[in-house]
């Protein structure tokens, strides 16, 4: 009705990759709790074959989608009221997402040691992840892209991000 | 407006056709090729803004038109670029033919009928436009033989080509897509403060130090202007009272045709019809006269109940379902939980004495100006800020950051009754 159907299912899906710690609720805050939830988002549907109904564009920080943008403060109200109805998702969608939970605890372990780097691990891989798989024409050095477009980040970092996803499994 | 004095020098126009916004608009035989397609000839018969010439009798301009607009103003903006040296002239003509595609995959009645589709799993518009340049047998032939990469076409439209400018030449807020609809729209309505200073922003749009499109600060007040604008047409014409009622009345009547007409035309109510069609050249013919050829169907077919046969009626005739309750306003925040459970709670209420389908409530959070999204402004010091960054004197800073539609709506038998039960559920 007001939320519809498809909404509220996208919203549930993303809460529950974020649920129960597995993004500390202390990162939701603020810019870096949307970028977290974009890039949460953006790695669910397309490394992970979650399809969330939503398309994702180049952003200034990466992966974008203008309706997670528009979800966002309803996945934290959903997210505090761990208000998720898990009993009608299917079960290829709850492999994916326990699949992507199990990659966040092997990004923390290998790349985000503390806490407050998931956001920045996040935005590295998701945005290279794109620039492998759904950037067209696709990047002659997939690391040299990032850099360009993202100066912040060093080559060290970006080398080690792609080392993680090709170790994973996604490139 | 004055026919267009623009000429290319990369682009060789084979012949030019008349557009009542922007004047002569010249065609490449490439263009002109597509242009002459069943697949895009389709637009001529899709309106631009759906039910809205129910309130603005002017409004019938169609998607063919604005499609060819917007391949003008991406091909005006594009040159400016190339000449600026920040894109390659040989991606012009690119450029253009992405403009030119970016709606061929819109449904009959546009975003009434895909919101219909959406909810049964169905292809989003963008889709359909990615479907239809790989798979239309005379579009694909025509791209395939030219020296241009669908891909890429496709790659514009969805906002994912390597070059992040090209993805907002056709995706941001100051695209070449809203920079013709805006105007058009407001031409055709009649809105006349939607009008833009569309060549003062273009004159104005430059590409920044990190690749990002950005408007030079001697565009501001065109820039400002164009939020201003926007805002006045969401308000007059895209989220019109009436116009929203036609449209959600016409999505209920099609879901009740989908289940009841026993009719092969119905099977195009089937999600997946869609792909069949577009390989089979089928995908042409079904535009908005299928809509009203479908309701003139249902209208005759005894396998259609009566209910559903008044509600058609109610369509055709205008006299459709009443807004008994408009809560709309602006608001620096998206739509509140208070909102929606405020809504439900009169939806619960109302349902309790009046059918459910005889009752519809609409909700939205329309951003007006998005924060994170907005127009970057090369200040005169050479440095790049948002346009709401506080560093910036502009009236965008004023602006509301959403307009928050809330309405009910009402089968015009139990208006009256509605309007009673609202009164009395006020005084509560």
């Amino acid at each position: 009705m007001v939320i519809s159907a498809q909404r509220k299912r996208r919203i549930e899906l993303v809460v529950l990759a974020l649920k129960d710690n597995s993004i500390n609720p202390s990162l939701l805050k603020g810019f870096s709790g949307k970028l977290i939830v974009q890039k949460v988002a953006y790695l669910l549907q397309e490394a992970f074959g979650v399809d969330l109904g939503v398309s994702f564009v180049w952003h200034s920080y990466g992966p974008y989608s203008y309706e997670i943008a528009r979800d966002y403060k309803l996945i934290n109200t959903f997210l505090a009221q761990n208000n998720v109805n898990t009993n009608t998702i299917e079960d290829y969608r709850v492999k994916g997402i326990r699949e992507f939970r199990e990659f966040l605890r092997s990004l923390r372990k290998k790349l985000a040691l503390n806490e407050d780097e998931v956001g920045y691990w996040l935005e590295i891989i998701a945005s290279l992840y794109m620039l492998s798989k759904k950037i067209y024409p696709p990047p002659e050095d997939v690391v040299d892209e990032l850099l360009e477009r993202k100066p912040y980040v060093s080559r060290k970092d970006a080398l080690r991000a792609l080392m993680f996803l090709r170790e994973e499994g996604l490139l | 407006m004055k026919p267009s004095t623009w000429s290319s020098s990369e682009l060789k126009y084979v012949t030019r056709i008349y557009d009542e916004l922007h004047g002569y608009i010249g065609l490449t035989e490439l263009e002109s090729r597509v242009i002459d397609t069943p697949v895009f000839q389709r637009l001529r018969r899709i309106k631009q803004l759906s039910a809205a010439w129910l309130v603005y009798p002017g409004a019938v301009h169609t998607r063919f038109s604005h499609s060819i607009g917007v391949m003008y103003i991406m091909g005006i903006i594009a040159e400016k670029l190339a000449r600026e040296g920040y894109i390659p002239g040989d991606d012009i003509q690119l450029l253009r033919l992405a403009a030119l595609l970016h709606d061929i995959g819109h449904y009959p009645y546009s975003h009434t009928l895909e919101a219909y589709y959406l909810k049964m799993d169905g292809p989003s518009h963008e889709q359909l436009a990615k479907y239809i340049i790989l798979k239309d047998p005379d579009l694909s032939d025509i791209i395939s033989s030219s020296n241009i990469d669908p891909w890429e076409i496709i790659s514009i439209i969805e906002g994912r080509h390597k070059e992040p400018v090209y993805n907002m030449l056709l995706g941001s807020d100051l695209d070449a897509d809203r920079a013709d609809y805006l105007p058009r729209d407001a031409l055709h309505t009649g809105v006349t403060y939607g009008v833009i200073d569309l060549h003062r922003i273009i004159d104005t749009l430059t590409v920044s130090d990190d690749g990002s499109l950005a408007v030079s600060y001697k565009g501001l007040h065109a820039v400002e202007n164009f939020y201003v604008a926007r805002f006045h047409m969401y308000k007059s014409v895209y989220y019109h009272k009436t116009i929203i009622g036609y449209e959600s009345l016409l999505r209920l009547i099609i879901e009740a045709v989908a289940e009841e007409l026993d009719d092969v035309e119905a099977e195009k109510l089937k999600p997946n019809w869609v792909y069949k069609a577009i390989e089979q050249g089928e995908y042409p013919y079904w535009e908005d006269y299928w809509i009203h050829i479908l309701l003139y169907k249902a209208l005759k077919d005894r396998s259609v109940s009566d209910d559903t046969k008044r509600l058609i009626k109610l369509f055709l005739d205008r006299r459709g379902y009443k807004n008994i309750l408009d809560l709309s306003y602006t608001s620096n925040t998206p739509m509140t939980n208070n909102d929606s459970n405020k809504l439900m709670g009169l939806y619960e209420e109302l349902t309790k004495t009046i059918p459910k389908n005889a009752v519809i409530v609409f909700a939205d959070s329309v951003p007006i100006v998005k924060e994170d999204e907005a127009v970057r402004v090369i200040l005169p010091n050479g440095s790049i800020e948002w346009i709401t960054s506080s560093s910036i004197d502009t009236i965008i800073n004023t602006l509301p950051r959403y307009y928050i539609v809330l309405r009910v709506y009402v089968d015009p038998i139990y208006a009256n009754l509605a309007k009673n039960q609202l009164v009395k559920n006020i005084r509560k």
